[in-house]
């Protein structure tokens, strides 16, 4: 075969492996294949790479092209481009596109906003979820919580005033705060009138009062708190040590103890805050699951979650205990993951098996992961079930649908304490595959709600590949249940 | 689910071939239907055959070569499905042909591998973006496209040229190792 022929024979191969081969493409390329040994070794290592490269062969590279983004606390730095869903499917080109010295280190993040009134209507404010760089956050009531890139959290009380410098600097005009600062974050410094607060791995609250006068307490770790001059140099300082309390009063040039006392800051430490807040859970369940990982998922798409809250916890079979919550920090309540599956009711204590009875796990290549779109047995119900939950209400957003079957059907259903499917579960119909870039509520995942009166209820999510709705309807098509990810958000 | 000694005895047996020899099937499928979506099925169809007929399976002789010839089964009843749905595909006869010489010793496929990984480290950086585009990520080479201003057909024979290269560079690597390609 010559070389032009050759060359051809690749660019058709290539149409047939990006499905736009035409009809007098396929009879060309069988044409070159038919009577030619050469030709038909050629197609076959090209469409082995193209396999190869569809199998996640660049799978490796993309994950430590994201270890460049400077934060430390959290694995993934997708919030970064929260406010540009798209470029974060470029975050993984950055690196070769674009020296990553060059990439702006954005400031910090507004992470809560509890009740919160913003001094103005427009200025002097953040969205929860966005990057901030150098500037003035001014509420009137609320709280609101900045999570620093240095790693230091800062949540102030409204009225306050405060002003974003960089990672490891701000400024606080008036207002309650309290500061957490982790190990990454040492030495952080909050400056006020007349003085500053320079963090030595340590949790403290401050008030900085309107009449000029700064009280700060030390609940952990130490300080140096200090008088400093119009020019922020330092006039005196003293360190200050937990269970211990100073006023500075610029006026008299002057730091004394007070008595220590943070109960008026309680409820906006750290440990309140978390508590607190909504629970936010992101479950990974399957080998694809990447496709939807990050802020690209339904969750984010509706607005339950924020563009910080990006972390997902890989599930692997039943677990039980600490999870993180979306926005990285640990949940306050212990939880638990059941899986179980079976035709019609649902056996929890059913490991994850194949046809056979073997165990996942033995046959890594095939049955990815123990739960996902590789679930077998086919065509059985697949459960999940969420415990420990507190008592309320709450969103569950599942990605139940194989990605690579847009004519697959499914049916759904959502309950608390759940053994098998409701009477009349949700029909998922066949995806239109136009619309794959877009989530939509029912065709490219299924929403519902679900109240559960305490951690001994269980949040439930059944899902069942519905043949008779399906494409395919010849008998022996196998289909599959499938559960790639689960997104759980508490409402109130 | 029978528990009966020996049946789990061959339970196991199974497994440990299949998780063996899946990959080159996998791959053995996909040269002769190169859309996932496709090979996948075609793999669970043969999966379910296998099993069905392991009593058939002499376990002095590899276990590859008896595997391939359900998979090339299976694909050749696809090829029939998708036709009464209208879907072109490669002739039967041509298929029959690439199954004959077609399926890959793990050890080739494995080689193949390493072959990729080496070539994809010597991409340039705007190749790659595109390969990347187009094999690990969900958005598609229209929408880099629309964001770079470039015609997706443009962007289509650009990729192709990057598969063309690798392509080149494999066969290259693999000659060297001794492989035919």
């Amino acid at each position: 075969m010559n070389q032009e022929q050759e060359k051809r024979l690749l660019e058709l191969s290539g149409q047939l492996c990006d499905e736009t081969l035409s009809d007098e493409g396929f009879a060309e390329l069988d044409q070159l294949l038919k009577n030619d040994v050469e030709a038909r070794a050629l197609y076959r290592s090209f469409t082995g790479m193209h396999r190869q490269l569809e199998d996640g062969a660049l799978e490796v590279k993309e994950a430590t092209s994201e270890s460049v983004i400077p934060f430390q606390k959290k694995p993934i730095a997708g919030w970064l481009v929260a406010s540009a869903a798209a470029v974060v499917a470029l975050l993984a080109l950055l690196p070769s596109t674009q020296d990553p010295s060059v990439t702006p280190t954005p400031t910090a993040v507004l992470t809560r906003a509890i009740d919160i009134e913003w001094e103005h209507a427009t200025r002097f404010q953040a969205n929860v979820g966005e990057p901030i760089t150098e500037q003035w956050l001014r509420i009137t009531s609320g709280v609101a919580e900045v999570e620093f890139s240095s790693g230091a959290t800062v949540s102030l009380e409204g009225p306050a005033k405060l002003r974003i410098d960089n990672g490891m600097r701000c400024f606080s005009k008036e207002g309650k705060l309290a500061a957490n600062c982790p190990e990454s974050a040492h030495g952080f410094t909050i400056r006020f009138p007349g003085g500053q607060v320079v963090d030595l791995g340590t949790e403290f609250v401050m008030n900085s009062k309107p009449n000029g006068k700064t009280n700060v307490h030390v609940l952990t770790g130490e300080v140096t708190v200090a008088l400093t001059n119009d020019s922020e140099e330092v006039l005196s300082e003293q360190n200050l040590l937990e269970n211990s309390a100073v006023v500075i009063d610029p006026a008299t040039n002057r730091i004394e103890s007070i008595d220590f006392d943070a109960e008026p800051f309680a409820s906006m430490q750290r440990e309140s805050l978390i508590r607190s807040a909504p629970i936010k859970l992101q479950f990974d369940i399957g080998h694809r699951a990447g496709l939807y990982t990050g802020i690209n998922s339904p969750g984010h798409a509706s607005g339950d979650f924020y563009g910080h809250e990006n972390i997902w916890t890989q599930i692997v079979g039943d677990q039980s205990g600490a999870f993180v919550m979306a926005d990285g920090n640990l949940c306050p309540f212990p939880i638990h993951v059941d899986y179980g599956h079976g035709d019609g009711a649902i056996d929890w204590d059913a490991p994850p098996i194949d046809p056979w009875g073997s165990m996942y796990g033995k046959a890594p290549e095939l049955f990815d992961t123990a739960l996902c779109q590789d679930h077998r047995p086919w065509d059985h119900d697949l459960g999940i079930r969420i415990g420990g939950l507190p008592k309320g209400t709450y969103r569950i957003y599942a990605l139940c649908r194989s990605v690579r079957r847009p004519e697959a059907s499914y049916d759904v259903s959502f309950g608390t304490n759940l053994n098998r499917q409701l009477n009349e579960p949700i029909a998922i119909p066949q995806m239109d595959p136009e619309q794959e870039p877009s989530w939509i509520d029912g065709e490219t995942h299924a929403t519902g709600v679900v109240t559960v009166s305490g951690p001994d209820d269980w949040a439930t999510f059944i899902t069942r590949y519905a043949r008779d709705r399906s494409y395919e309807k010849n008998a022996d098509y196998l289909g599959r249940s499938v559960l790639l990810g689960l997104q759980i958000v508490e409402i109130r | 689910m029978n528990t009966d000694a020996s049946d789990t005895e061959r339970h196991v047996q199974f497994t440990r071939h299949f998780a063996e020899a899946e990959r080159a099937m996998k791959a053995f499928a996909f040269s002769l239907v190169p859309h996932q979506a496709d090979a996948d099925d075609v793999i669970q169809e043969t999966l379910k055959a296998l099993w069905q007929h392991f009593d058939d399976y002499d376990p002095e002789r590899p276990f590859l070569p008896w595997a391939n010839r359900f998979v090339y089964r299976q694909v050749q009843m696809h090829r029939r499905s998708q036709a009464t749905r209208g879907k072109y595909f490669l002739n039967e006869e041509t298929i029959e042909k690439l199954a004959a010489e077609g399926p890959a010793s793990p050890e080739h496929t494995q080689a193949m591998e390493r072959a990729l990984e080496k070539c994809l480290q010597n991409v340039g950086s705007r190749q790659r973006q595109i390969i990347e585009r187009r094999y690990a990520s969900q958005s598609t080479l229209q929408d880099l496209a629309k964001e770079t201003g470039s015609s997706p057909n443009a962007l289509y024979k650009m990729l192709q040229r990057v598969r063309e290269a690798l392509h080149q560079c494999i066969c290259q690597r693999m000659t060297k190792e001794g492989f035919t390609v």
